[in-house]
């Protein structure tokens, strides 16, 4: 029998965000996915040449709401580096706890988005829970639950809340304990084996990464924020931090981490002002190996993989 | 109990398509965590992914040029009556795109809007609240019609659409 073409999207729920995929099918298999992205092109670069890198910061910050803080963290360091701006080693210290806090908070959302999925309502109501208790407490340190508009090139945004952050490490904790029940519902239960390893190994055992990493995470986060120390070190980027080199041009790189990778930004300053921007989404690459993965899946497990590949297209259309 | 609560038993529940646009996702994250923690369900609001099935259209992001025509083909799918809710500052008038070259304006320049989420994103509660008010006005007015359709005049449709995003080398 021959093949068949299935269209779908742009409109539908498979990624964060739309995106248009058009399969091959033979039978109920899918022989090729075809990927046509895009319907999430904002024009950020556009729209942040000529601004001053302080107001920059503020649309990069929204490039991907699940990169939030790392792409507010390259492009801040990109600017600080291009303008020899130096930044108090406590702020830099929380701010890369603060990419940590996001990653966890990314990562528990994809295990929770995998789980809903799968049917796992156990699962996916553990992973909200725990995502819920970092978003709060980020609400209460940095003043936004995503941590939207927090960074900015010279330090932070703003000043953090003292309590909010002395209450940071009994999140942590929380966290750690209770990973190990949605590790079991995950990974060990055996119908959570069955649902997530059925058609492929990859959610499975991607899932298994996820937990692996925010454990990780957990660690390096109560490091950092004991590195940060007292909140009274950290100043807020005033209009005094303004770009050192005025008057010149420089280019530089700035890089921080996501939960799906590592995020750069090239940006050189003209006159103090952003000139020219180059933005890197590790997610775009992880799109790129959709038609691979999907390759003699069946066509109603690709929901599973898309979700366990933690797919957006903000990050890849910014 | 509160009053919704209370009436969403009396009611069977409507049905809501969640079209996610552009935008960073921020309000997509927050509008899953009420599906996460089944609070959408506990005011009479059923999630559903065909057009067809849907009373209620959430917009939320950026409607680009490029997904206009999906989005009112989506609107058109849906039977009436039907309500379209926008949430946060992108499906109201493009919030921080808003100059983009990309961005076709807010939903309200090309569909009639039932109500109006403010924030960038808005949090859980205030998507809740939102669609709690929209809610009671309906089921305290069973046949309240959707408002008219908008007086200006859509976009024309971009001259060629924007298949990938990229280095981004148009200007804009
Ligand atoms: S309104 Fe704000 S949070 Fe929502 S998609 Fe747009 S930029 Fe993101």
């Amino acid at each position: 029998m021959g093949a068949f073409q299935l269209g779908i999207g742009p409109v539908q729920a498979l990624a964060c965000g739309p995106a248009q995929l058009r399969l091959t099918v033979d039978g109920e298999r899918i022989r090729r996915l075809e990927l046509l992205l895009g319907h999430a092109h904002r024009g950020v670069v556009g729209l942040a040449r000529g601004r001053d890198p302080q107001a920059a910061a503020v649309l990069v910050g929204r490039i991907d709401a699940r990169a939030a803080v790392a792409h507010q963290c390259a492009f801040a360091r990109a600017v600080e580096a291009a303008s020899a701006l130096a930044v108090p080693p406590g702020t830099e210290a929380l701010r890369r706890a603060m990419t940590e806090l996001e990653q966890l908070a990314v990562h528990l959302h994809h295990l929770g988005r995998v789980s809903r999925c799968a049917g796992l309502h156990g699962a996916a109501g553990r992973a909200a829970l725990l995502r819920e208790a970092v978003l709060v407490a980020c609400a209460e340190a940095f003043g936004h639950r995503l941590m939207l508009d927090a960074v900015a090139p010279g330090g932070l945004a703003r000043l953090p809340d003292p309590a909010g952050l002395a209450a940071l490490p009994a999140v942590l904790d929380r966290l750690r304990n209770g990973l190990p029940a949605l590790r079991r519902a995950l990974l060990d239960d055996p119908a959570a084996v069955r649902r997530l390893g059925g058609g492929t190994p990859e959610p499975w055992t991607r899932c298994r990464t996820r937990l692996e990493r925010i454990g990780h995470g957990l660690g390096l986060a109560r490091g950092l924020l004991a590195e940060a120390g007292e909140p009274v070190a950290i100043r807020p980027a005033s209009a005094s931090t303004a770009p050192a080199k005025e008057t010149g041009t420089a280019e530089e790189i700035g890089t921080a981490e996501s939960a799906g990778g590592t995020v750069w930004h090239w940006v050189r300053l003209e006159a103090g002002l952003v000139a020219a921007l180059h933005v890197h989404d590790p997610v775009l690459p992880a799109w790129s190996m959709l038609d691979e993965l999907a390759r003699g899946l069946a066509v109603e497990e690709l929901p599973l993989l898309c979700a366990s590949l933690g797919l957006s297209s903000s990050g890849a259309d910014q | 109990m509160s009053g919704t609560a209370a009436r969403a038993r009396r009611h069977p529940p409507l049905s809501m398509l969640h079209l996610q646009g552009g935008g960073c996702g921020g309000c997509g994250l927050e509008i899953e965590a009420l599906l996460a923690d089944g609070r959408l369900d506990a005011v009479g609001l059923l999630l559903v992914e065909a057009p067809r099935h849907a009373d209620l259209l959430l917009v939320s992001g950026t409607v680009g040029r490029n997904l206009l025509d999906a989005v009112l083909a989506t609107w058109t799918a849906m039977a009436e009556p039907k309500w379209l809710v926008a949430a946060g500052a992108c499906a109201l008038d493009g919030g921080p795109f808003r100059d983009g070259y990309a961005v076709s304006g807010g939903i309200d320049q090309h569909l009639p809007v039932s109500l109006v989420i403010p924030g960038c994103p808005p949090t859980p509660d205030a998507v809740l609240a939102g669609l709690r008010l929209l809610l009671d006005a309906l089921r305290a007015t069973p046949d309240l019609s959707p408002p008219p359709p908008p007086a200006r005049p859509a976009l024309p449709p971009a001259a060629l659409p924007h298949r990938r995003a990229g280095g981004d080398s148009s200007g804009g």
